[in-house]
């Protein structure tokens, strides 16, 4: 420990917590000496959960979403579910985010990413070959690409397209523009452009 | 008093480790605002602070590391303006990332925060935009319709993105096709928009600039600006010219069209202004562009000229009295004009401007 410094141990954890996404120094610090508050009881939990972290969560073989290790993930495993609709996203938070709105009753499929050459994410490191074999399965009979409406979300629905053109699957998108239930005086040009270019008959 | 606009744009400006300002907090409620001082103490670097705020880039630069003060680790820099009724908050903040708020609310995009302000810079390089190639009147153009057109700026964000995406798949997935062509609807989307802007608006400046010239000559010298583009007319058009070109493309590991390769030419009497031209010739069109763009902001109805703001840097010492009115003139129709002198001139113009003494990154 240095004379003035926290002591290493709390050092160190400020260190690991500052690794988060969001977390400057300063908020690592507060975490930090928030723990030290903490009964030992609860510090032994977040201890044995983190440790037990990589054992117990892993990927659901069939959609690449977060599941109990080796386990197929709920939803794929549900009997209740449509599993000729397939709904393909970027990463796990999407799908619990979809969820939420209990709307969907199809199945996922995650990517783990979007094409963004410039970072290095190529459809050779997405979880594209999987959906070719699930495509190629038969059972499927539409897919509904979800992806943000930026470059990259953009050029990864095209090439998801392209790919399984020659299929018999039917490949939809999500509608893009106003935000719903949102006041259109709120509204930037952009969403309100997209707005315009989706707008349906009534 | 060439102003009779009662509310100005900004109020106040207030710069931190802002190239030589280690801090500055000034009040500029004038329409005429002049910075006097001697080389070297920070006149242009105040003009470049108004307009990066406005525009959140350089006149100048293209590094935002040029920009912070030596030894700091980044720069602030915010200017209190009027937008109709009452005041607003600008603040840019570049500590690692860019930090931009309205009034303490956080603004995620550029493209509207640039609306606030619209911006003018006159400064003593423009010439290189007339003598240079073409990529430095690409660059002012986007620039000047960007302030015109919010969206416009988005589009380019839109192309360079898409544009970088697909070279580097040509460098390194040049044989996979799908993933090509997964950049170029939004290319051809994009690049049509672009050009069909460009087309317009170079159109605008050249008019105006022959009116202006008017003024300056009552001879017949006729400006003229020639655009040349490789993007089709349409998008079947662009999207076959890119199923064309894929093959050529691969080959040299870079796509080989589109608005990034836009020619745009000055002809002043027929000649090519970039070949021919003097320098004093160069000057003065530089000069006429800048006024045509006022002159295009002050009569655009989506704007309020007094949210245009002038900032004029060294550029009207080599003109005879008769072009002096004739600027002055024009730059009247914006709401507020900031100029640096090495000492305040006569002219009636700046009969009622206020002085600011610029010694040393201080005022």
């Amino acid at each position: 420990m240095s004379i003035s410094g926290y002591p290493d141990a709390v050092n160190e954890l400020i260190e690991l917590l500052k690794g988060l996404p969001g977390v400057g120094r300063r908020s690592a610090e507060r975490m930090a000496l928030a723990m030290l508050d903490w009964n030992p009881d609860k510090l032994d939990a977040l201890g044995s959960v983190l440790k037990e972290l990589p054992g117990r969560v892993g990927f659901c073989p069939e959609c690449g979403h977060l599941s109990e290790k080796d386990h197929l993930c709920g939803i794929c495993a549900s009997a209740s579910r449509d599993h000729s609709t397939i709904c393909v996203v970027e990463d796990p938070s999407q799908v619990i985010n979809i969820e939420k709105s209990a709307l969907f009753r199809g199945v996922y499929h995650v990517l783990g990413g979007k094409l963004a050459p410039l970072e290095g994410k190529t459809p050779e490191n997405l979880n594209i070959e999987k959906l070719k074999e699930r495509v190629a399965g038969g059972k499927i009979r539409e897919m509904v690409l979800a992806f943000s409406s930026d470059v990259e979300g953009r050029a990864t629905a095209i090439y998801l397209a392209g790919l399984f053109s020659g299929s018999n699957v039917k490949i939809t998108r999500l509608a893009s523009g106003l935000p719903a239930g949102s006041n259109i005086s709120f509204a930037d040009p952009e969403t309100i452009a997209a707005a315009f270019s989706g707008r349906t008959n009534v | 008093m060439a102003f009779f606009l009662l509310t100005f744009m900004i109020k106040r400006i207030k710069l931190k480790d802002f190239r030589n300002y280690k801090h500055l907090d000034i009040e500029t409620g004038n329409p005429v605002n002049i910075l006097t001082g001697a080389n070297g103490q920070g006149k242009t670097n105040l003009l470049e602070a108004v307009f990066f705020v406005s525009m959140l880039r350089s006149f100048r630069t293209s590094r935002i590391n040029d920009i912070k003060n030596i030894g700091s680790g980044g720069f602030y820099a915010a200017m209190e303006v009027m937008t109709g009724k009452w005041a607003k908050m600008l603040e840019v903040e570049y500590y690692g990332g860019r930090k931009l708020k309205i009034d303490n609310a956080p603004v995620v995009k550029a493209s509207e925060f640039i609306r606030e302000i619209r911006t003018v810079a006159f400064s003593p390089d423009d010439a290189t935009i007339v003598n240079g190639n073409s990529s430095l009147r690409r660059r002012f153009l986007d620039m000047f319709i960007s302030i015109m057109l919010p969206g416009y700026m988005s589009a380019l964000h839109v192309y360079v993105t898409a544009l970088k995406s697909r070279n580097t798949v040509l460098k390194t997935h040049g044989s996979n096709k799908a993933m090509l062509e997964a950049y170029e609807p939004m290319l051809a989307e994009s690049a049509l928009f672009i050009v069909k802007q460009r087309e317009y608006h170079l159109r605008l400046l050249c008019e105006n600039i022959n009116l202006i010239l008017k003024g300056f000559y009552d001879s017949d010298t006729v400006f003229d600006i020639k655009y040349k583009t490789d993007v089709p007319a349409d998008l079947p058009l662009v999207m076959r010219k890119f199923s064309n070109e894929r093959k050529k493309d691969i080959l040299r590991g870079f796509t080989g069209f589109g608005p990034q390769l836009d020619e745009i030419d000055f002809y002043l009497n027929g000649s090519m202004m970039r070949n021919y031209a003097s320098t004093g010739q160069c000057r003065l069109i530089s000069l006429c562009l800048k006024m045509a763009e006022v002159n295009i902001l002050a009569a655009d109805s989506s704007v309020d000229p007094a949210n245009i703001v002038v900032l004029i840097d060294d550029v009207t010492g080599e003109l005879d009295e008769k072009s002096r009115n004739t600027f002055f003139k024009i730059i009247s129709k914006a709401g507020q004009a900031f100029f640096t002198f090495t000492e305040k001139p006569s002219d009636d113009f700046f009969d009622n401007s206020i002085e600011y003494k610029v010694n040393n990154g201080k005022i």
